[in-house]
């Protein structure tokens, strides 16, 4: 295995990545996407963990900052989240993958990363794997939308610190607002050329509930037997994986989506390690 | 097909006309391991001063890397060489968090300290740092041949800065973060019996528990008689009793030490992660981008009036 770190060209700026290679000639290239404010490595050094990971599978992978983030060139003062950097991901994608030759492209991303993954495998005919890491199907409703903005209050402090009034605002936490608009779309679309994984975990009450897994379903109703049978939803048991906040949660995490995304890349079948078994949810369609 | 060996040595760094700074990375062998850094340098004629940047502790290291990589940038478009690069432990590092502590922040950046004294044209290296970063700094300067430092909040006692990391975890637990609750003394029992603990994702192993919380730069900085640009960073413009007690002690040890203090509302924030949601989770802000460039600003206006006086006294 051997890492080349890069800064691919985008317009006027540069971004920075990390490209990892395999001994033996890859068999695919990995691009694994951060969430807002984390480097290219990720929090606690996890996508350089599963890059060097993947390399022992014979994948290649790259992991890059964003522009304004990291050792990337630009500024970023504010981020929408509806409006994903895919250009940026695009760019250090296919230069990834002119750089070491692989033809077939997978995309893991992580929290707002995992929305940017969506839209690239929904755009990339080569796409034959995607990981959404913590993807929020659903917008904040009304009352969600109050409940984030008063996060950092005396008041949710408060509540944060008596058990009972933290239990009862849990039901504010959870996102239960209309789908956004283009997450139906693009999951049919990277579901015809490719596999598809949802990870959360149980305790990810903001980005995951009976609606979000409600809604998936309605998503793939109206989807071929085949393009259904591409898509899985894994819930981890504990969590939360937003923050990744224990090292526990890191290892399960790890795990996973390095499990899954051999075995969709046809290099071996799924392994879960040493942890307790996720729970697969079936999504009816 | 082969990899395009080419391609991706090309690159390896950009030019940024704009800026008149030239970036690349390198990935030296530092604290005994591989890690990736990046070298940036002016495009033209470069003075004889080069930096290494010293990264914070643990989560810090992440939400302060953007005051890093833009300080770095404003020294070398001042005509300065710097070099910045993740610890051992940290980002692209060979090692995992199990060989973080106070012994890999000092050898990664005493190793760096001899990368940039051997570059073409780098007669003296200066070192800079912010929060556990700039006690880092401090501790390297003692040991090896610095001339300057810049030392932005640095932590002074280790013991504080500890006992603050800990009770975080304390805190998370209290949040609902998922974690079980967990008080300080079952924390260093942990750290006691088994060797190392979890605070919200970090491994934190009893040495550096141990070897930081021992840390105190007023007595462990004994000797250091180059220049020092101190900032603190205050909510009121007034500096900390902290800070004044560094500073007298640093002066005490025959160094130069200007103190500079900016003002900022979010003074107490500083080292936390730095992006609020706004608009009600459909979007994320950068709270702290202004004051990462006022300091980024401060450290290459002060390293030119540096150069201006070694000029003036040469003459």
């Amino acid at each position: 295995m051997i890492e080349y770190p890069v800064f691919v060209p985008l317009g006027e700026d540069h971004l920075a990545a990390v490209i990892t290679v395999p001994d033996q000639e890859p068999e695919g290239m990995v691009l694994l996407l951060a969430g807002t404010g984390a480097p290219r490595s990720h929090r606690f050094q996890l996508w350089a963990k599963v890059a060097r990971r993947l390399a022992e599978y014979g994948l290649a992978s790259v992991r890059m900052d964003y522009r304004g983030m990291g050792d990337s060139t630009g500024l970023l003062r504010q981020l929408a989240m509806r409006q994903p950097r895919v250009d940026q991901a695009l760019a250090v994608a296919r230069f990834a993958m002119r750089a070491t030759g692989a033809s077939r492209l997978c995309v893991v991303g992580h929290c707002s990363g995992s929305l940017v993954a969506l839209a690239v495998a929904s755009q990339v005919p080569e796409c034959a794997a995607a990981v959404c890491v913590l993807p929020r199907i659903l917008d904040p409703s009304p009352v969600n939308r109050l409940a984030i903005s008063a996060r950092r209050s005396r008041l949710a402090a408060f509540v944060r610190n008596h058990p009972l009034m933290n239990r009862i605002a849990d039901r504010f936490r959870g996102r239960s607002g209309k789908p956004g608009s283009n997450a139906r779309d693009q999951v049919s679309r990277a579901l015809e050329h490719g596999r598809l994984l949802f990870l959360y975990s149980e305790r990810d009450i903001d980005a995951y509930s009976d609606r979000v897994q409600a809604e998936l379903s309605k998503i793939m109703a109206p989807l071929p037997r085949e393009l259904r049978e591409r898509f899985d939803l894994i819930v981890l048991p504990g969590g939360p994986v937003a923050g990744l906040e224990t090292l526990s949660i890191q290892r399960a995490y790890i795990e996973q989506v390095v499990g899954w995304v051999a075995s969709s890349m046809g290099r071996s079948p799924a392994a879960v390690g040493e942890h307790r078994q996720p729970e697969q949810r079936q999504v009816s369609g | 097909m082969a990899l395009d060996l080419d391609l991706l040595s090309e690159r390896r760094y950009y030019e940024d006309h704009k800026a008149g700074i030239v970036e690349e990375f390198v990935q030296p062998v530092l604290g005994g391991a591989r890690t990736v850094g990046v070298l940036s340098r002016p495009l033209g004629p470069s003075h004889p001063l080069g930096w290494v940047m010293c990264h914070s502790f643990g989560l810090e290291r992440l939400h302060l890397g953007r005051l890093d990589v833009l300080m770095a940038r404003a020294l070398s478009a001042a005509g300065f060489p710097v070099l910045r690069f993740d610890g051992q432990g940290y980002g692209d590092s060979e090692r995992g968090m199990e060989a973080v502590g106070l012994t890999s922040h000092v050898s990664g950046v005493s190793d760096a300290v001899d990368l940039v004294a051997g570059l073409d044209g780098v007669r003296a290296v200066g070192l800079a740092g912010a929060r556990f970063g700039g006690t880092v700094a401090s501790m390297v300067a003692t040991a090896k041949d610095v001339s300057s430092l810049i030392l932005i909040e640095p932590i002074i006692r280790g013991a504080q800065f500890m006992r603050e990391f800990v009770l975080s975890r304390v805190l998370s637990g209290l949040a609902g973060k998922g974690r079980d609750q967990a008080d300080p003394a079952a924390i260093r029992q942990e750290l006691a019996e088994r060797g190392w603990t979890d605070v919200n994702g970090f491994l934190l192993t009893r040495d550096a528990y141990e070897s930081i919380s021992t840390l105190d730069l007023t007595r462990d900085v004994h000797a250091f008689s180059g220049r020092i640009l101190l900032v603190g960073i205050s909510r009121t413009g007034r500096a900390g009793v902290g800070l004044e007690r560094l500073h007298r002690h640093l002066e005490s040890l025959g160094a130069s030490c200007v103190v500079e203090i900016v003002r900022d509302q979010s003074a107490a924030q500083f080292g936390q992660f730095n992006f609020r949601t706004i608009d009600g989770g459909r979007g994320k802000a950068d709270t702290r981008l202004e004051l990462d460039h006022t300091l980024a600003r401060l450290a290459a206006s002060w390293s030119l009036a540096q150069l201006d006086r070694s000029a003036a006294r040469l003459r």
